[in-house]
């Protein structure tokens, strides 16, 4: 995962698959900090560390935000990771996020949203995340093809 | 879209993102034969290329209007109204981000005008015409 050309986003699904309750998210947790130790910035590595901290008995919402803001920010560039993977990785932490907090899946979405993703990485987003996940894209997209027909 | 993921999307999902699909495309066409039917005015073309553009026009209006329509439908069932209840809810707890949350309504309203606008626009399009 570490190696792979999109960071790791393709083995996304099948790693937080594993997570069935908040003692497996915390042990997760865990391992993604240790291997933060040697990765500080693996893009990722700290979407699952907040992602897992999100789900954890003990969960610290503003670590995860912080870590979410670094994912969205500096380690995205540094790893090249492309937009299209960057909504693929966020849609998978909503869908995931959302069954147990869906305020927290929605200040993930606010996030996101506030960094302007096109079109295209919206649907992409809402394709990973499923629409009851979401709450600003679907309206996004649809506000852009109102504006259009209006143009 | 392609599925390049490896997780099923639900059938309400890709119903929202087909219709969201048809009604760009059909807002591309209604662009271009916007452009074409002004080309074919100012050239003076023949009245039978003009009323064959104008049926393909009123076809693809009517259907936009139904996917839009779908589109609305779905994402105001399962979200829109709450965007709005989650921001009232946020205004009355955290009286100290008034500022903030008040751009946030305002925005919402917004959006809820842009949307209700369509869905009016929606449905006076797929009127029998």
């Amino acid at each position: 995962m570490l190696s792979a050309d999109d960071a790791g986003v393709g083995d996304l699904p099948e790693i937080l698959q594993e997570i069935v309750s908040p003692d497996d998210a915390a042990k997760l947790r865990g391992e993604v900090a240790r291997l933060l130790g040697t990765y500080a910035d693996h893009p990722v590595l700290l979407l699952l560390r907040a992602i897992t901290e999100l789900l954890s008995r003990d969960c610290d919402s503003e670590r995860a935000i912080d870590d979410l803001d670094a994912f969205l920010g500096p380690s995205r560039m540094q790893y090249g990771l492309d937009d299209d993977s960057v909504a693929m990785a966020l849609g998978e932490a909503i869908r995931v996020v959302h069954r147990k907090n869906q305020d927290l899946s929605f200040r993930i979405e606010q996030k996101y949203t506030k960094h302007n993703p096109s079109n295209n990485e919206l649907r992409r987003f809402i394709q990973v995340a499923g629409i009851k996940a979401t709450r600003i894209a679907p309206w996004s997209l649809l506000v852009s093809t109102a504006s259009r027909l209006v143009d | 879209m392609e599925d390049t993921t490896n997780q099923a999307i639900d059938e309400q999902t890709q119903g929202f993102l087909d219709a969201e699909e048809m009604a760009r495309k059909l807002a591309d066409k209604l662009s271009k034969l916007d452009e074409a039917t002004s080309r074919h005015e100012s050239a003076a073309n023949s009245l039978s290329e003009n009323a064959e553009a104008t049926r393909d026009l009123v076809v693809s209006v009517r259907d936009l209007g139904v996917k839009a329509a779908e589109a609305l439908e779905v994402v105001a069932s399962v979200g829109g109204p709450g965007v709005i209840e989650h921001i009232r809810s946020l205004e009355s707890d955290l009286g100290s981000r008034l500022d903030l949350l008040k751009g946030r309504v305002h925005l919402a309203i917004g959006l809820a005008g842009i949307a209700a606008a369509l869905a009016l626009a929606a449905m006076i399009m797929v009127l029998p015409k």
